[in-house]
């Protein structure tokens, strides 16, 4: 990159920046960096500068780097919630490509510092993540690159199974569980006293056998970090650091349409804002509009439905239609506070409650959401995927389910002295799913926990109103 | 809407707006080699465990060896807990090809609108069927080359002869020798640090201080000449009424397969199409490959032209001689066959049988199908059980050519159970 250009970009970023705070964002500090095609490849694939090795890293390199070579795709921009915020911009980029990048990015930054679910963001993951690359890699030296990749292989495919909630949980040992809920109940003082009592659990009495766990737990990688009668030290420090790398990602899957949305609104508004050539602004246009439109056929664009759904509730709330006088003169708005109203849902929506609350009809429809599924032979996989005829609400709820369960069937480890003989029992919550498990994914992954386990792993669910049982290792 | 909550501070800078850029040069050495080079380890592993499935697909039959064939392989992702992609409703959201076929201008995906097909030849192209919801569908590129080394790299051939003319050799290249000169690039790291280490004990100085003028050892090469091996395989086939088209494909799998790990031990590999119903006759390639026609089945036949084949063209002095022919087992003159074989086993280096096992054809036999020969086998199995220069394999549907090739390929003395 010439020096002209780099100066170029060098007054966008103060521009923007200022355009952007006149608007009511407030970025938090911004570390940008233009970085070549090989670069920005291993960053989308590692997602920090540094990171521990695995093949999944070079697998997931390899495919987009193969789709950037052939012309199919191109990463334009990536930036990390850190402090300061990494962003990395392609080399090859246009001026005009760098200027909508630019201002990507400070939407991104702004909806990191402002959206509830990054509150508890580690923002120096990208420290911890070159440490437990320098971890891992001593432990490869000391073990073999075979035992450690075998761990990481079980430790990745859980990695989904992480409570977020769980905190301390590593810190008591089963034996502290198990005196906490032997602890007997305090002395009656008034007849009263098992009224005060009724929301917590009686004490049991002591002859029972002591389980584990001792609640059901759906942090599987704690859980198998604490229990396991087989791990080593160095395998339990890998599943710990799976999952604390796991605790970053996890508010940005939850706010990805959000996110991409709110960034797209964003440098479309910032660069309107800022003084573009007219050359320069027919290019930002067509890249704009490249961004939103089109749909992925099985899968929804997140920059398309998060900027339009956005838009709308800056409209909605700047402009009140008639449609919205139908709740009556309780709810009717006043209008004027289209962008008060977006910062506010930035600052306390997930993707699940964001989809549930705004997207409308009319959005459905300009959208072409809808809903597919498979009709053929199940088992044999062979059929077609089609698009079914279903009411516009129907569609919201199938994707306000997915953005609840982010595709991750709800499973918890239940009794680790399963039949009496130290085998780990799972259960799948079926009730609380509305798909089916795939059994023969689950079989696979099993494999993988029994890897971690030692003994004998089962998978309890339910199909079609039968209990399913699946072993493995028995 | 009063409500706007507090910003977070956001780590140390907070409120101070503090915005750099930087560039990166690039960097050759990237930390992603190892991992990918571990991927695609993964990827060949995949292959090798999809062997059964991807050696009888028709594109890699028919591929010249040099050209690179698409091989799907499944399994490579990592497994994780998930739904099944086949059930239920999942989002979607409408592309132009989508909207298309609608035939309406309103910009929306009608419903029974077919997104994709997937399952046996439906599946499109890959791309498509990798966009496809839950597909693990990785497409690795291979030439049919690489596909035979990865196949057969543990397999050896038995009962290998030196044979041929011993006149005609063929050049090779090999670096066998060490020289003081060369050019850089076959500079033997390893010969050099130990030449100056000699040298250095022999002149009394400390440790390793390397003159590249008198320690430089460069790998250098040799022509030599190695002896042509050839190889006649006779490719029998029994044409008759009751061969009908999937066994006609498991013989050209068979045969295909057969003819290429020959030519990895072999200069020059002949290949002899023979087919047989009553009468036998030498074919072309493309007419062996073809459906039976006529009723009755005389397998001496075979063997007697290609007895006389060996006779006139293939000495066994000459060749490596592999007969091999493939029936459904039901034939006239099982004896005549037996005693022809053992002419055969004098010349050959290994005789083999294939039986089609054609249950549906003769009813009643489907009862003990999995382990009874039929008629000839039977024979073949009395009278062979203790040669083991007689293979013999049972094929039923293309998952058994592989374990087949194996079996005929891979044999070891040890192994041999009749």
């Amino acid at each position: 990159m010439n020096a002209a250009d780099q100066a170029e970009i060098r007054r966008s970023i103060d521009a923007f920046v200022e355009v952007a705070m006149t608007l009511g964002l407030q970025p938090p500090d911004v570390r940008f960096e233009i970085v070549p095609v090989e670069a920005l490849y291993e960053l989308a694939a590692y997602h920090f500068p540094e990171r521990f090795a695995h093949w999944t890293h070079g697998a997931m390199y390899y495919r987009q780097k193969t789709r950037y070579d052939f012309g199919l795709e191109k990463i334009y921009e990536l930036v990390l919630n850190t402090d300061p915020c990494l962003a990395y911009l392609l080399d090859t980029n246009s001026l005009v490509e760098h200027k909508l990048v630019i201002a990507h990015v400070l939407g991104h930054a702004d909806f990191f510092r402002r959206n509830v679910y990054f509150r508890e963001t580690d923002r120096h993951m990208d420290q911890a993540a070159a440490r437990h690359a320098q971890i891992v890699q001593g432990f490869e030296d000391e073990y073999g690159v075979e035992r450690v990749e075998e761990t990481l292989d079980a430790a990745l495919a859980l990695s989904f199974h992480v409570d977020p909630t769980v905190v301390g949980f590593r810190e008591k040992t089963p034996a502290e569980y198990e005196r906490e809920r032997l602890r007997p109940a305090p002395a009656p003082s008034t007849p009263y006293d098992d009224l005060w009592y009724l929301s917590k659990q009686p004490a049991a009495p002591p002859s029972r056998p002591k389980r584990i766990p001792p609640e059901p737990e759906r942090d599987l990688l704690t859980f198998l970090a604490t229990y396991s009668p087989v791990l080593e030290d160095w395998q339990r420090a890998l599943l710990y650091m799976v999952r604390e790398e796991w605790l970053y990602f996890y508010p940005n899957m939850r706010t990805k349409i959000m996110n991409e949305g709110y960034a797209s609104f964003w440098h479309e508004r910032i660069l309107e804002n800022a003084s573009l050539s007219p050359d320069e602004h027919v290019l930002f246009r067509r890249l704009h509009v490249g961004v939103i439109s089109s749909g992925q056929r099985y899968s929804l664009n997140p920059y398309a439905v998060g900027y339009r759904i956005w838009r709308d509730i800056e409209r909605r709330w700047e402009h009140p239609e008639d449609e919205e006088t139908w709740y009556g003169q309780r709810f009717r708005r006043e209008g004027g506070g289209g962008l008060a109203r977006v910062f506010a849902v930035a600052a306390d929506h997930r993707d699940s409650e964001f989809i549930r609350e705004f997207l409308t009809e009319k959005l459905v429809e300009e959208l072409d959401l809808y809903v597919y599924g498979f009709e053929g032979d199940r088992k044999r996989q062979k059929g077609a995927w089609t698009v079914e005829d279903e009411p516009w609400e129907r569609v919201r709820d199938v994707l306000v389910d997915e953005e609840t369960s982010l595709g991750v069937p709800s499973i918890a480890a239940v009794d680790g002295d399963y039949r009496n003989h130290g085998e780990l029992l799972l259960v799948h919550d079926a009730a609380s799913n509305r798909h089916p498990l795939d059994q023969d994914y689950a079989k696979r992954t099993l494999a993988l926990v029994h890897r971690l386990w030692g003994k004998p792993v089962s998978l309890e669910t339910v199909v079609a109103g039968k209990k399913l049982a699946v072993s493995v290792g028995g | 809407m009063g409500y706007v909550p507090e910003l977070d501070k956001h780590g140390s800078g907070g409120t101070g707006v503090h915005f750099e850029l930087v560039e990166q040069s690039p960097d050759l050495n990237r930390r992603s080699r190892r991992d990918v080079e571990r991927h695609q380890q993964r990827v060949r592993e995949a292959i090798r465990g999809n062997l059964p499935e991807i050696i009888s697909r028709e594109d890699v039959i028919t591929s010249d060896g040099q050209k690179l064939v698409k091989v799907p392989i499944r399994g490579l992702e990592l497994p994780r807990f998930r739904f099944d992609p086949h059930e239920g409703e999942q989002a979607g959201q409408g592309d132009e090809g989508t909207r298309g076929q609608g035939g309406t201008g309103s910009g929306q995906t009608r419903p029974g609108t077919v997104l994709g097909r997937s399952g046996d030849g439906a599946a499109g192209s890959g791309k498509e069927a990798g966009q496809q919801p839950g597909v693990d569908y990785y497409e690795a590129e291979i030439t049919v080359d690489e596909l035979v080394d990865l196949a057969f790299e543990d397999l050896r051939l038995p009962e290998l002869q030196d044979k041929g003319k011993q006149t005609l050799k063929a050049p090779v290249v090999q670096f066998t020798t060490l020289r003081r000169t060369g050019p850089q690039a076959n500079l033997d790291k390893r010969r050099t640090l130990i030449e100056a280490y000699k040298r250095g004990a022999r002149e009394g100085l400390p440790g390793w201080q390397i003159d590249p003028t008198q320690d430089a050892r460069y790998r250098s090469w040799e022509m030599t000449q190695e002896p042509q091996r050839n190889a006649v395989v006779f490719a029998m086939r029994d044409v008759s009424g009751s061969m009908g088209e999937l066994e006609a494909y498991l013989c050209r799998t068979f045969y295909t397969w057969m003819t290429r790990f020959l030519r990895r031990t072999y200069t020059g590999v002949d290949v002899v199409f023979i087919t047989c119903h009553t009468e036998a006759k030498v074919v072309e390639e493309e007419e062996f490959f073809h459906v039976g026609s006529s009723g009755g089945t005389r397998m001496a036949s075979a063997y007697e032209l290609a007895l006389s084949l060996i006779q006139q063209r293939y000495a066994p002095s000459d060749w490596n001689i592999y007969p091999f022919l493939f029936s459904d087992g039901y034939n006239w003159g099982d004896q005549d066959c037996v005693e022809l074989v053992r002419r055969f086993l004098a010349v050959s280096n290994l005789v083999g049988y294939g039986e089609i096992a054609n249950y549906g054809y003769w009813s009643g036999q489907s009862a003990d199908a999995d382990t009874a020969w039929a008629p000839l086998g039977r024979a073949y199995a009395d009278a062979f059980a203790k040669e083991r220069r007689f293979v013999m394999v049972r094929v039923a549907d293309k998952d058994d050519v592989w374990p087949a090739l194996r079996q005929f390929m891979g044999r070891r003395h040890e192994e041999f159970v009749a």
